[in-house]
């Protein structure tokens, strides 16, 4: 186990150097221009205005020094500066995390408490028109990009419950309950989407259990068909549906970006497509460098876990 | 969309002997005949779209912008005067252009690969294993946009950025299935009689790849709609003039509360589009999958 | 012409007699309350206290006036900062932190600043401070984006405390105005710049308002200045703005309560407001904001003249404005409506190749050797939905004139930097920004020298043009040199530019006493009047 654990985490080294090299490569082939973005149209047309700026910023050095450059201050836990405005990267991973933590928590809450009750149902109910009116139902949110139930939750929040904010972000830390009530309807536009496809896990792990030895025998003891779902089913039903969620999980921290953008959350999503767009390369380099951390780490401790719940598995 | 390594491919070696009674099954499963019944009309009137629609999907009609719904124009016009039933059906042909080919591309790189992965083992399949870990830590919507960034945005680019974004989800799906069928007997037999890896992929393990690949495929079809969609509200979609679903969406959602029409007709022709492949692919999975055949009782 | 001669021009020329001896002889606050009086809203006397909520779209990138050219960062610092001159809401240049000033022969000019103004963190603002201010942007190390502009300034001496006096190189007309525009000259404190390196996540200057709060993407709160020089001014407790980037969601903010103001340039916008009780619609006071379509001439079709006609009279820009606009827009040159009479006053008379003529474009085509028309791309920036639509509406109006267009969309740093270069394939469309001067607006873009001009043209009488336009002091002379220019630039389509408009305000009815000045792009971001705003509670 902690030779297991070791070695995954010497793995995270080579990993997220391969990264980090694969992603400096990336955007530095995005085309456009840091210093035209940065100056505008006008003053970019100033040479000694481009060649000030190339200097501050050592634009000037070749590719693989620039990122040696990086790598270096990154060793020495330097993430370095915004291009664009100066901050300091690390800050602004700071600032920008906790928010989309807190909104991937409250996704996922939200998607398991809708996801597996009615995963659950839809095996209990089959053959009955609940199954279907559940199945095309989760669907019907799958099918809603989350930007567009967003916007309807918006819309219709400000129509016909103007007292309730649904835009902008209060630190979890300052006033706890506004904060989670504020964030509620990004939440549910996230977890919409998460909790049909949790539905699905749930729904086809139920049915490979429920076809197992050990449940076959619980219903040949006559016990009834509910009882046994619940009672002997669910538990073990549930041990994919842990890695599903993780995974969603993962998926949603890099990944939230539009809803953030829809609700006005200051996320890590945001952060960096922000940064894309205005060529603010340290910026870039540092939240990938974290976020891709951030998923290694999440992924080794829903394995972890996996092996914790599920012991046939061994360690590789 | 399902983004680790581990977790995925952890589908089940089939008995090729079984293969034949499961076909029969399919159409007895309703999942399989309305989700399939919804793709085959996708699929038609994709392919009569220009028989069916009267007006070019960009053509503009002065003085009709934002008309509700009315005969002449079915499904009602957008902010410039387009017939948005043209632009609906032009756009679900774009969009599911878009996500066939790009999972088919996906598949058709990633399963080969996944299979050589399976059957050399060893060394290989760890480093290939943590390349794709990199993959999957990857931002997947961060990745999409640098890609679309440096490449610009287009239908092609679009396509390729999919597929590079799903291909390793089949990739791993596929290794999955070779390791689990790498100890069976009649695997084992044929390396002991000799026969060339080539031979063993493709006369013993391909064929258990098929139905875990008709599911991960179909299930991918739908997210890829979705994908496009997200691509759309930030910019990089395809190419205007050219109407996709998830461009109308994003652009008619400004208007929602004085043109509803503008977001209800390509809404629903993405809802049409997702429940079919989904039901499809649902239906399949349990069809095909010999443990949940039996389970499901039917 | 004599320098006492020319100094009267100047005078004359650029600001409101009147309001120059008033801001000569006159105390300040006089000033200011006629403009107040002007202003002066229904609804009784301005009440105190509040704190106004803007709905914003992007956060600012950084608060440093001198470093950013964003205009997001503008809107905030122009709250915080002041300058030697403004423009008053009746948009004359008035004195600010000068209390007078002279302007002797064409080059030298000495400002008078107003005593015991205080910087936010409570030391008196001198003369070395303005001093600080511009060398700071001329430095190279500072990398402004202003640096080229004043350059044009040879020396800045500060013979005593509230004394400075400029020397310009040459002749340069468009100094005062620059001198009011925020954005160009916000004076900055020397002690704080040095001890901070820039301004871009703190600030310190002597306008109405002062930095309390600044979270990138969230939110940047403003409170009241309590020694601000104007007497009883702000009204307000404090300005916060709140970034919300989506438009529905922004408009959804105003329909609660959430925001008290915000802009659009969405033409639809009033139908989607009707419905929200107690939000009023300002229109645009000017169209000052124009898009610009380049085309490619360093290699053919577009190297020929006639190719460009044939796209200048192939599209309807009354037909693009009715579509894309709803009407809510007109027809301009680079130089927008607004200023004119510099420009054009919203209507093609006067100028060449204006009027929608499919026939004409396919026979200038025919002439240049294209009887089968051209196939050619625009480029167009997802960022600004309304710049995509006028392109789809542009490509459907030039394939009736035998122009095939391929639209393409670019993410926008990739975009841009292609504009700016003449790397774009065939035609490349964004939106510009407006200038305070027409020397602002077409010198470097359209320059054959400059590194910047757009779409690869040199035209020696272009540049003559250019330079007796900066450098001549007598505005009438000045108006009838940019309007030449303008008609020439038509006359040859170097560049098109399809239509002028503007943003519409939007603000719940208890936001009393607010106005903004025409002019900042898109619309009127920028250069409001916070300060004069009052909540009616």
């Amino acid at each position: 186990m902690r030779a297991y654990v070791v070695k995954r985490l010497l793995l995270l080294v080579p990993t997220l150097l391969g990264i980090s090299m694969v992603s400096f490569a990336i955007i530095h082939l995005i085309p456009g221009d840091l210093v035209t973005v940065l100056l505008g149209i006008t003053a970019s047309q100033n040479e000694q205005n481009r060649e000030a700026i190339i200097q501050a910023l050592h634009l000037d050095r070749p590719l693989a020094v620039q990122y040696l450059h990086w790598l270096g201050a990154v060793l020495r836990g330097n993430l370095g500066r915004s291009l664009v405005h100066g901050a300091p990267v690390a800050q602004e991973i700071a600032r920008a995390y906790p928010v989309t933590v807190q909104l991937t928590v409250m996704s996922m809450v939200t998607a398991t408490l809708l996801g597996i009750p009615l995963g659950v149902f839809s095996v209990t109910g089959r053959g009955r028109g609940l199954e279907a009116v559940i199945r095309v139902g989760s669907l019907l949110f799958i099918s809603a990009p989350a930007f567009f139930l967003g916007t309807v939750l918006i819309v219709l929040g400000a129509r016909y419950a103007p007292g309730i904010t649904t835009l902008g972000y209060v630190s979890f830390f300052a006033a706890p309950w506004r904060s989670i009530g504020q964030m509620l309807p990004a939440a549910l536009a996230l977890g919409a989407a998460i909790s049909a496809i949790l539905l699905r896990y749930t729904r086809a792990s139920m049915l490979e259990v429920l076809s197992a030895d050990y449940v076959r025998t619980a219903r040949a003891k006559g016990l009834a068909e509910r009882r046994v779902a619940l009672r002997h089913a669910l538990a073990n039903a549930l041990i994919p549906v842990i890695a599903a969620s993780g995974i969603q999980f993962v998926a949603l921290i890099g990944g939230a970006v539009i809803v953030e953008e829809v609700f006005a959350l200051p996320g890590i999503g945001r952060l960096v497509v922000n940064a894309i767009y205005q060529r603010d390369y340290t910026v870039i380099q540092g939240a990938i460098l974290f976020l891709t951390a951030n998923a290694v780490l999440i992924n080794l401790v829903i394995d972890l876990l996996y092996r914790y719940v599920d012991p046939r598995i061994s360690y590789g | 969309m399902a983004r680790s390594a581990t977790a995925l491919g952890r589908w089940p070696a089939g008995d090729t002997a079984v293969r034949s009674t499961r076909w029969r099954g399919l159409l007895r499963n309703w999942s399989v005949s309305v989700g399939g019944g919804l793709v085959v009309v996708l699929a038609v009137v994709g392919l009569l779209t220009p028989v069916l629609t009267v007006r070019s999907p960009t053509a503009l009609h002065p003085g009709e912008e934002l008309r509700p719904p009315t005969v002449d124009f079915p499904f009602g016009t957008d902010e410039l005067g387009r017939d948005v039933a043209s632009r609906v059906l032009n756009g679900a042909r774009t969009s599911l252009f878009a996500a066939v080919s790009s999972v088919s591309l996906a598949a058709a790189t990633g399963v080969p690969l996944g299979v050589a992965i399976g059957l050399a083992g060893g060394l290989v399949d760890l480093l290939a294993m943590r390349a794709f870990d990199i993959l999957f830590a990857f931002p997947a919507i961060l990745l999409a946009i640098a890609i679309v960034a440096a490449l610009g945005p287009s239908l092609r680019n679009l396509v390729l950025t999919i597929t590079l974004l799903t291909m390793p989800q089949f990739a791993v799906m596929a290794r999955g299935v070779t390791l689990a069928a790498r100890p069976m007997d009649y695997v084992q037999a044929a390396v002991a009689l000799g026969a060339s890896m080539r031979r063993i992929a493709f006369t013993h393990v391909l064929p258990n790849v098929v139905p875990p690949l008709i599911v991960t495929a179909t299930l991918n079809l739908s997210i890829v709609i979705l994908v496009e969609a997200g691509l759309s509200f930030l910019g990089l979609g395809t190419q205007p003039p050219a109407p996709t679903l998830g461009g109308m969406i994003s652009r008619g959602r400004q208007y929602m509360t004085i043109a509803p029409w503008l977001v209800v007709f390509p809404g629903l022709a993405i809802m049409v589009a997702v429940l079919g492949f989904n039901l499809l692919g649902d239906g399949l999975r349990e069809v095909l999958d010999p443990k949940l055949r039996q389970g499901g009782g039917r | 012409m004599n320098d006492r001669e020319r100094q009267k021009r100047v005078v004359h020329g650029l600001i409101d007699r009147r309001t120059f001896l008033k801001g000569a002889g006159v105390t300040l606050l006089s000033l200011s309350q006629f403009d107040r009086i002007a202003l002066a809203a229904p609804g009784g006397p301005p009440k105190r206290g509040g704190v106004l909520v803007v709905g914003s779209d992007v956060s600012p990138p950084g608060l440093d006036p001198a470093k950013s050219a964003a205009a997001h960062t503008w809107m905030v610092s122009e709250h915080v900062y002041s300058n030697l001159l403004r423009r008053s809401p009746a948009n004359r240049l008035v004195p600010d932190l000068a209390e007078s000033y002279e302007v002797s022969g064409s080059t030298t000019f000495v400002f008078r600043l107003r005593r015991g103004v205080q910087f936010h963190h409570g030391r008196e603002l001198t003369s070395d401070d303005v001093k600080f201010t511009f060398e700071r942007m001329a430095d190279q190390r500072t990398a402004s984006p202003w640096r080229s502009i004043w350059l044009i300034i040879e020396r800045i001496e500060t013979p005593d405390k509230y004394t400075v006096r400029f020397t310009t190189r040459r002749p340069f007309a468009p100094f005062l105005s620059y001198l009011g525009t925020p954005h160009y000259s916000a004076i900055v404190p020397r002690d704080v710049v040095e001890k901070s390196g820039d301004l871009q996540q703190t600030a310190s200057g002597t306008g109405p308002f002062m930095l309390e709060r600044f979270v990138p993407e969230n939110v940047v709160v403003l409170k009241r200045n309590p020694r601000y020089y104007e007497s009883g001014l702000p009204y307000l407790d404090g300005v916060e703005y709140r970034i919300i980037p989506d438009e529905a969601a922004r408009l959804a903010a105003l329909r609660t309560g959430t925001i008290q103001y915000t802009w659009s340039v969405d033409p639809l916008v009033d139908e989607q407001v009707k419905s929200m009780p107690g939000v009023a619609v300002l229109p645009p006071k000017g169209y000052c904001a124009q898009h610009t379509l380049v085309f490619n001439q360093t290699k053919p079709p577009f190297n020929d003249v006639r190719v460009r006609r044939a796209v200048s009279v192939g599209i309807n820009r009354r037909e693009i404005i009715r579509a894309v606009r709803r009407g809510k827009g007109a027809i301009t040159t680079k130089i927008p409506p607004c200023d004119a009479p510099f420009g054009y006053s919203g209507d093609e008379k006067g100028l060449p190749y204006y009027q929608h003529n499919p026939q004409l474009a396919r026979q200038l085509l025919a002439e240049a050797g294209y009887a089968n028309g051209i196939d050619t791309t625009l480029d167009v920036p997802p960022r600004f939905p309304f710049t995509v639509r006028a392109g789809e509406v542009m490509r459907e109006q030039l394939a009736a004139a035998g122009i095939r267009v391929t639209l393409r969309q670019g993410e926008w740093g990739q975009l841009l930097t292609a504009f700016v270069r003449t790397t774009y394939d065939g035609m490349s469309m964004i939106p510009t920004v407006w200038q305070p001067d027409p020397d602002a607006h077409v010198y470097d873009i359209y320059h054959s020298d400059s590194a910047i001009n757009l779409g690869r043209f040199r035209d020696p009488f272009v540049d003559q043009l250019l330079e007796q336009g900066r450098t001549e002091l007598d505005r009438n002379k000045r108006i009838a040199i940019y309007q030449q220019l303008q008609r020439h630039i038509a006359d040859q389509a170097y560049m098109l530019h399809p239509y002028a408009d503007g943003a519409v305000e939007l603000l719940h009815e208890n936001v009393r006493g607010y106005v903004s000045l025409p002019g900042a792009q898109p619309g009127s971001r920028s250069r409001h009047f916070f300060k004069q705003v009052w909540l009616d509670r």
